[in-house]
């Protein structure tokens, strides 16, 4: 049985659905990316997971057993989109007691929060108040509120807005540790690049339906729609082939992309160009961008939406 | 439960080491104390004004009564004067003024007495020469009806009479001593629950602001949050206080060295009537009243209601603090229907601290939203046990309601951001079942 396991979650408002029939299950040591337009749901989703809201329908399973948020809570960290501290508290102070409240003893707390603050580089504003700090800075300390008791599931709302390459790469590797250490780590973002590069699984939700979901490597290959780069000597013109094999989609000045006609296999265009007497530079296969599949997948639920409404 | 002590402590340990609540802390008892220092200081009109005044008097119809005393120093002149150098007369003489009683004076119809001085005569001053006067014509006209003075005296004498009032416990003393308790104790908890209450709703604007409510509910129940906040600012409260009465009473001790000479200067001020020993008795009688009063029963009494009207009241402010969104309008708006029945019921505090048992007073001193207000003002003058345990109890039942009620609205409301909520939305909210 899955680690977490969401199933039929709703949650309806007066106006609309936030969240409709959503279930997903999800196994220690992965990093789910959660990735929606805005006012997809996702909010309302990560809200639920953490027990700051009821689901109307459907059922958390954590650990195997229904989600309780008095017993569960202590096993997860949440960071909401909207960062929140007491902005006249000292960090030290602040990070302690947070992490008490998320059942760490006075001492524990202490020595972890001053292990992490090490870590992240924050020593020198122990005890300055956190209004003080910069954004970034007030990030990090966020950051480290969430982890501080390690939490076997760890979600993100948004981790890397406003910080720097040098601290969002710190952020990362901790991710990527937590991982290793077996957490399951969820967060959700608009950023696609991060994704493709840190999480190993997706899910996309619209208008509070999930649309897709999967590892992120099957994903794109699930996408891939048969296209190639190719560099040649000479450049390929589209005449030459009159669109028996593939078109030509685009081309700058030494390379084009093409499509590939259905049936065809690249081995078969690699052969007709080795007769045609061309010179085969480089020949490597396209897979969409979690970007190409976001929006194509979005625009596509939309486009069914209208017509069931017609 | 741990959580909640937790929150608690945080909000407790914030709020008492702010600047805001050591200064308070400490200005108040010294303001309170200055307070009264200044109007005893008042009252006593300062150092008596001792006045050199030059009297003449055509008439001589008061020839004995140019006495020295603590207020006057009379000079009689002998001579007349010339009617258009009366007026120069203090400049030129180096005296305050010049008190000018015509040769026409009539004892029946006394007119045309004068006073010429740059200064306005001190109110202290003039009305004992007032008085002087009258009483001075008095004599003069009893004599010449040929009355005989000591009988007067013999009929004057003794003729106080105090009506008693054994079975309604109130002597006028006591009554006045139980007006001000009573009175004391309204405006105080009318202070605590205006003050805390709006403290509760700013501490939780803050926290939805800030979006720290998030992250915390995210780790324990809203209304452990809300709980939490609502005991730490009582706390707080309640330290503020004590340290205020102590303040007080350490204030009060090393000043009591100095308080005999503003004693005298009080007695000073009193026309011969009053005697320095009836001052003394005076205090020491409201000191006794005050011991008779049911004082154990009235600070017990206090504190539950103290307790009982903030928890009612901060539960409902924090549920307001939790639905606005940082629009300080907002919050002033949805705060009116609390506040107002705050007000109204400390106006029916003040009445009934002066008619304890009239039929407003025992409905409203049961009545819960206002029986903290009332309640206090009825105490001193005692009140049925009966009265006292229905309405205790229907507080504890209506400030668990509220508390309860408010929790509802409070866990939606510290999420929801940027959205103006209608009231027939929170009425949603109450009614849904999670």
């Amino acid at each position: 049985m899955a680690f977490l396991s969401l199933r039929n979650l709703k949650k309806y408002y007066e106006q609309h659905r936030a969240v409709d029939d959503f279930s997903l299950d999800m196994e220690k040591g992965s990093i789910w990316g959660l990735l929606g337009p805005n006012g997809a749901g996702k909010t309302t989703l990560l809200r639920m997971v953490t027990g700051i809201i009821f689901p109307d329908a459907g059922e958390i399973i954590f650990r195997n057993q229904p989600f309780d948020p008095q017993r569960d809570q202590q096993r997860m960290g949440y960071m909401p989109e909207e960062r929140g501290l007491y902005k006249k508290m000292p960090v030290g102070e602040q990070l302690i007691y947070l992490g008490r409240l998320k059942g760490l003893s006075a001492k524990e707390a202490k020595t972890r929060a001053w292990e992490w603050v090490q870590k992240m580089e924050l020593t020198a504003w122990w005890s300055r108040n956190v209004g003080d700090l910069s954004k970034g800075m007030s990030q990090k300390v966020q950051f480290i509120a969430t982890v501080l008791h390690e939490p076997e599931l760890i979600i993100l709302d948004e981790p890397f807005s406003g910080l720097d390459p040098i601290n969002a790469n710190l952020i990362r590797d901790e991710i990527f540790s937590f991982s290793k250490k077996g957490s399951l780590i969820i967060f959700s973002t608009h950023r696609m690049e991060q994704v493709e590069e840190i999480c190993d699984h997706i899910v996309l939700i619209n208008k509070g339906v999930k649309l897709l979901e999967g590892e992120t490597r099957r994903v794109r290959e699930q996408f891939k729609q048969q296209q190639f780069s190719i560099k040649t000597y000479p450049l390929l013109q589209q005449d030459d082939f009159t669109g028996k094999l593939f078109t030509i989609i685009s081309s700058t000045s030494d390379r084009c992309v093409i499509q590939l006609q259905e049936n065809v296999s690249p081995n078969d265009v690699l052969q007709k160009l080795i007769e045609q007497g061309y010179q085969i530079l480089e020949f490597s296969e396209l897979l969409p961008s979690l970007n190409e599949i976001f929006i194509r997948t979005v625009q596509q639920q939309t486009f069914s939406s209208s017509i069931e409404a017609a | 439960m741990n959580n909640t002590w937790l929150i608690l402590k945080r909000e407790y340990i914030t709020r008492v080491r702010k600047k805001s609540f050591i200064v308070l802390t400490l200005l108040v008892p010294l303001l309170f104390i200055g307070f009264i220092a200044l109007e005893i200081y008042l009252a006593a009109g300062g150092a008596p004004q001792r006045l050199q005044i030059a009297v003449l008097d055509k008439s001589h119809l008061f020839d004995t009564l140019w006495k020295d005393d603590t207020h006057f120093h009379f000079q009689v002149l002998q001579q007349s004067l010339p009617d258009d150098s009366l007026s120069t007369y203090p400049a030129t003489h180096g005296v305050d003024g010049l008190l000018y009683i015509p040769d026409t004076m009539n004892i029946l119809k006394p007119a045309g007495i004068l006073y010429f001085s740059e200064k306005k005569l001190p109110l202290e001053n003039y009305v004992i020469l007032k008085s002087k006067l009258e009483n001075a014509l008095q004599h003069i006209r009893l004599s010449q009806l040929h009355v005989n003075m000591q009988m007067i005296d013999s009929v004057k004498n003794n003729i106080q009479v105090n009506i008693e009032q054994p079975l309604t416990r109130a002597s006028e003393l006591q009554a006045g001593v139980s007006i001000a308790i009573a009175m004391i104790c309204g405006f105080l908890i009318y202070f605590i629950l205006v003050f805390f209450g709006v403290s509760v709703m700013r501490g939780v604007m803050e926290e939805k602001v800030n979006r720290i409510a998030e992250v915390i509910v995210s780790s324990v129940k809203p209304f452990q949050l809300m709980l939490g906040k609502i005991m730490g600012i009582a706390a707080v409260g309640l330290t503020q206080f004590l340290i205020w009465i102590l303040l007080i009473l350490v204030l009060w001790g090393s000043l009591h060295p100095l308080l005999p000479d503003l004693h005298a200067q009080v007695q000073n001020m009193q026309p011969a009537e009053v005697s320095a020993n009836e001052q003394m008795q005076m205090l020491q009688a409201v000191s006794a009243e005050l011991l008779k009063l049911p004082l154990l029963e009235i600070v017990i009494c206090f504190i539950l209601y103290f307790l009982g009207g903030y928890f009612l009241y901060a539960s409902l402010f924090a549920a307001i603090g939790s639905v606005v969104d940082q629009d300080a309008s907002d919050a002033q708006q949805l705060t009116f229907p609390i506040t107002l029945p705050i007000v109204i019921s400390f106006l029916i505090a003040l009445r009934v601290a002066r008619d304890p048992d009239s039929a407003l007073a025992v409905f409203t001193s049961i009545f819960p939203f206002s029986s903290p207000l009332v309640m206090v003002a009825r105490l001193p003058y005692g009140v049925p046990w009966w009265q006292l345990a229905l309405s205790l109890l229907l507080l504890a039942i209506t400030f668990l309601f509220t508390t309860w009620l408010a929790a509802k609205i409070y866990r939606t409301g510290i999420l929801l951001y940027g959205k103006k909520v209608t009231l027939k939305e929170i009425a949603h909210w109450l009614f849904r079942k999670k």
